[in-house]
């Protein structure tokens, strides 16, 4: 989406950081942003679940205020 | 003479040396390889009319492209014979069709395999078991056909346990799982002929799979048994599609109870049912919340697959009565599922 000129953030679980530097290596966006939340999410108790995505919408609204060669940095 | 594109590396002959080089590299499934040689490469080669660099399809994660080339060395590795390439060329079409979704298969904690099955002449030109244990070790046809694709996953698409390959467990499948269907003991059409190729056309189907468990069944003389002792094995949700893997001696017993393979799709799907009622709460709310389009309520019953025909019947394996059911892993989606299995031609 990015090399298209669309603006994009993936939201994964440290569970697969390994996994996220891999496709951006494979996709030559070495930069990409990528918001890391704590894993797991599929067994977690709805409450605890709202409160990671709410510090993540946080995040989230910082990588997409900081200039374009910070975002990175921010993720 | 051929020319190849790929890295030579020195290793000496000393194969302790060569193995311990893979491992370090990562470039093994654990067990140990045959060293791809120039020469052996060269002989796999031989066995098609392919150029070494043509592109039969890109593999995920690292969607690197599998080259005809790649495809050999990772054969010789395996310890295939040159004769199983046209095979694995077709196997490697399947994978990497987007509608299997290999990328989702590979990173998953689900841990599934890419089960083959295959179908027409070929198996016994090659002499890939579809009979006793045809499941089970002893071919080498099955062996190292399952295990090429494997390596090619790990090799090519970059699929390591632990960093891009999240399984949570993964399961002994994921080594190798390569069957010919038994088409002479069947008393129905072969699985590529419900597909619409020719039943003198060789074809591998590939198809993500998790898990096996035995639908053994001695006390039923009639289909019903047999298939009401299968659909038990069924139950709760299967992904996208689901593999009932029917013994010849059920086959013959189910067909002569007057059974198409469609009446036996119908009659499993109709009682390998998830029932909405047996689930706590916290677990039907959140079934509810997956599958909105299904309206789903405390009355509801979720069947094995979304429709009868996603469920696949093949017949394998050689005397007793002993079937298995391969569950398949994914989700199913109103768009139809988040991986489906994909049968191609083998060419040569």
């Amino acid at each position: 989406m990015q090399k298209r000129g669309r603006f994009a953030v993936t939201v994964i679980t440290h569970a697969f950081d390994a996994l996220a530097k891999s496709e951006r290596e494979a996709f030559g966006a070495p930069d990409h942003p990528v918001l890391v939340v704590q894993h797991p999410i599929g067994t977690v108790k709805s409450a605890e679940v709202i409160k990671r995505a709410d510090a993540a919408f946080d995040k989230l609204v910082d990588i997409l205020l900081a200039p374009e060669a910070a975002r990175a940095k921010v993720a | 003479m051929t020319v190849l594109q790929s890295e030579r590396i020195e290793a000496g002959d000393d194969l302790w040396v060569v193995q311990s080089l893979f491992e370090e590299k990562g470039w093994s499934d654990g067990l140990p390889i045959i060293p791809p040689t120039v020469e052996r490469v060269e002989r796999m080669l031989a066995a098609v009319n392919r150029k070494p660099d043509e592109i039969i399809g890109v593999v995920p994660p690292r969607w690197s492209p599998a080259t005809v080339e790649k495809i050999a060395i990772n054969a010789v590795m395996a310890g295939c014979k040159p004769e199983y390439m046209p095979v694995l060329l077709a196997a490697v079409e399947a994978i990497t069709d987007p509608k299997l979704n290999l990328y989702a298969l590979q990173a998953t904690t689900g841990g599934p395999a890419v089960m083959l099955i295959v179908n027409g002449p070929v198996r016994n030109q090659i002499q890939l078991n579809g009979g006793s244990n045809a499941l089970g070790e002893g071919w080498r046809a099955n062996a190292t056909i399952g295990r090429c694709v494997r390596l090619i996953q790990r090799n090519i698409g970059g699929s390591y346990p632990g960093t891009t390959c999240k399984a949570t467990l993964g399961w002994p499948g994921k080594y190798s799982i390569c069957v010919g269907e038994n088409e002479e003991a069947s008393p129905w059409e072969p699985l590529h002929v419900d597909r619409g190729f020719d039943k003198n056309t060789s074809t591998v189907t590939a198809i993500s799979a998790d898990g096996s468990t035995r639908a053994s069944d001695l006390d039923s003389s009639k289909a019903v048994g047999i298939l009401t002792n299968f659909a038990q094995r069924m139950e709760g949700p299967s992904g996208p599609e689901a593999i009932m893997v029917i013994c010849p001696e059920h086959a013959k017993i189910i067909a002569g109870d007057g059974f198409s393979k469609m009446d036996v799709k119908k009659f499993v799907w109709e009682r390998a049912a998830y029932r909405m009622k047996d689930l706590p709460d916290e677990t039907f709310a959140q079934r509810v919340k997956r599958r909105t389009d299904l309206k789903l309520t405390r009355d509801s019953v979720i069947p094995v697959t979304d429709k009868p025909d996603d469920v696949l019947v093949v017949v394998a394996g050689g005397d007793g009565s002993q079937s298995q059911y391969i569950h398949v892993w994914g989700q199913s989606t109103p768009e139809g599922g988040s991986t489906r299995s994909v049968t191609k031609a083998v060419r040569g």
